[in-house]
């Protein structure tokens, strides 16, 4: 996969999710209109009926705000991968926040991860993980780690968490539960070294046992020809 | 025209919310959230239309709108969806759509696309049924 194949799917998830956002918003404030209109009326004719009225006003107004929130982090995500597009066409590739990464990933590829079924959640860090990697290698390899659960037919949950094994920056993967849990682990189990990578980096999944079912995304420079 | 309306779309904040508009303007509603669903409802209960979303876990809307078209070749089907649908080969199933719109959209011209599908499909049948 390359940068702009990646690039393409995550904002084509990001763009899908985006509108899904804007049309909540749209019909809860429709909907918030609608019941406003019709509170005069209820209430001549039945005061209960004009307080479920109400309530349902609220949590119309409520979801609309609450989408407004979603929408803004979409965007700072969307904006993120701009700019780790544009840094990766210049000279200079890092450090990056792999939190950062992380939760800008889980957001935009949030549309296309419901749609296969796949449950992604950004596990929490205190302060960021900086690792002198590019940020769009990290999000090409999250995005094949992704794929491999995909392809054994999604139905699991899984929690991306930047971390440090042994002194070394990257993500912790865990599949945390669902149907097709243990065939996701086999695939990555059989899959050490993602293969999307620009020249010069390398990605390796390694299985972190004694932590149990869980594995370390690890990302480094590289020979160009090791790669 | 009150209308039964069958809603598939997996975002449940939006079609839940957009089901309870309809409903607030006199029109019968049923709500799936996947394509699987959709199918099996329209075997219950024939709706006068239906509204797919195309990304759906399970059974996609493409795939639902090709098998509910060869089942009810004459069910207006419409898409909404998040994604623009552009077919210039006219070959894809998605071609087999009264309508494909993209949210977010006006209400009103929902409203009326739905109204102008059953309107169509209606007087459609009328004639083929005068032919016969």
């Amino acid at each position: 996969m390359n940068t702009s194949q990646c690039t393409a799917r995550l904002l084509a998830s990001a763009v899908h999710d985006m509108r899904n956002v804007l049309a909540v918003i749209r019909e809860s404030a429709g909907l918030a209109q609608d019941l406003a209109a019709l509170a005069d009326s209820s209430a001549a004719r039945n005061g209960g009926g004009a307080l479920a009225g109400k309530q349902r006003l609220e949590a119309a107004l409520a979801e609309a705000q609450r989408s407004v929130g979603q929408g803004a982090a979409l965007a700072e995500a969307m904006d993120y991968l701009a700019q780790s597009g544009g840094a990766e066409s210049g000279e200079h590739s890092g450090p990056c926040d792999l939190a950062r990464v992380n939760r800008s990933f889980c957001l935009l590829a949030g549309r296309q991860a419901r749609a296969a079924q796949i449950g992604l959640v950004s596990g929490e860090c205190s302060e960021p993980v900086w690792a002198s990697v590019p940020p769009m290698d990290v999000l090409r390899a999250l995005l094949e780690i992704f794929d491999l659960c995909a392809s054994v037919g999604g139905q699991v949950q899984l929690r991306f968490t930047a971390g440090r094994r042994q002194k070394e920056e990257g993500i912790v993967v865990e599949v945390l539960e669902g149907a097709n849990r243990e065939l996701a682990l086999a695939a990555m189990t059989g899959s050490p070294m993602l293969s999307g990578m620009r020249p010069g980096w390398r990605a390796a999944l390694m299985p972190w046992r004694e932590q149990g079912p869980r594995f370390f995304l690890s990302l480094s420079a590289c020979d160009s020809d090791a790669a | 025209m009150a209308l039964r309306i069958l809603l598939a779309d997996d975002e449940k904040d939006f079609v839940e919310t957009l089901a309870e508009r309809l409903e607030l303007r006199g029109h019968t509603v049923r709500v799936v959230f996947d394509g699987l669903a959709a199918l099996s409802a329209v075997a219950e209960e024939m709706p006068d239309v239906v509204v797919l979303d195309l990304l759906m876990p399970g059974l996609p809307g493409d795939e639902a709108l090709h098998r509910l078209k060869a089942a009810q070749p004459d069910l207006p089907v419409i898409l909404l969806t998040g994604h623009e649908v552009v077919d210039d080969t006219g070959l894809s199933p998605v071609c087999q759509a009264y309508a494909c719109l993209t949210k977010p959209l006006s209400f009103n011209v929902f409203l009326e696309t739905l109204e102008a599908a059953v309107r169509e499909c209606r007087e459609t049948a009328s004639r083929e049924g005068g032919r016969a």
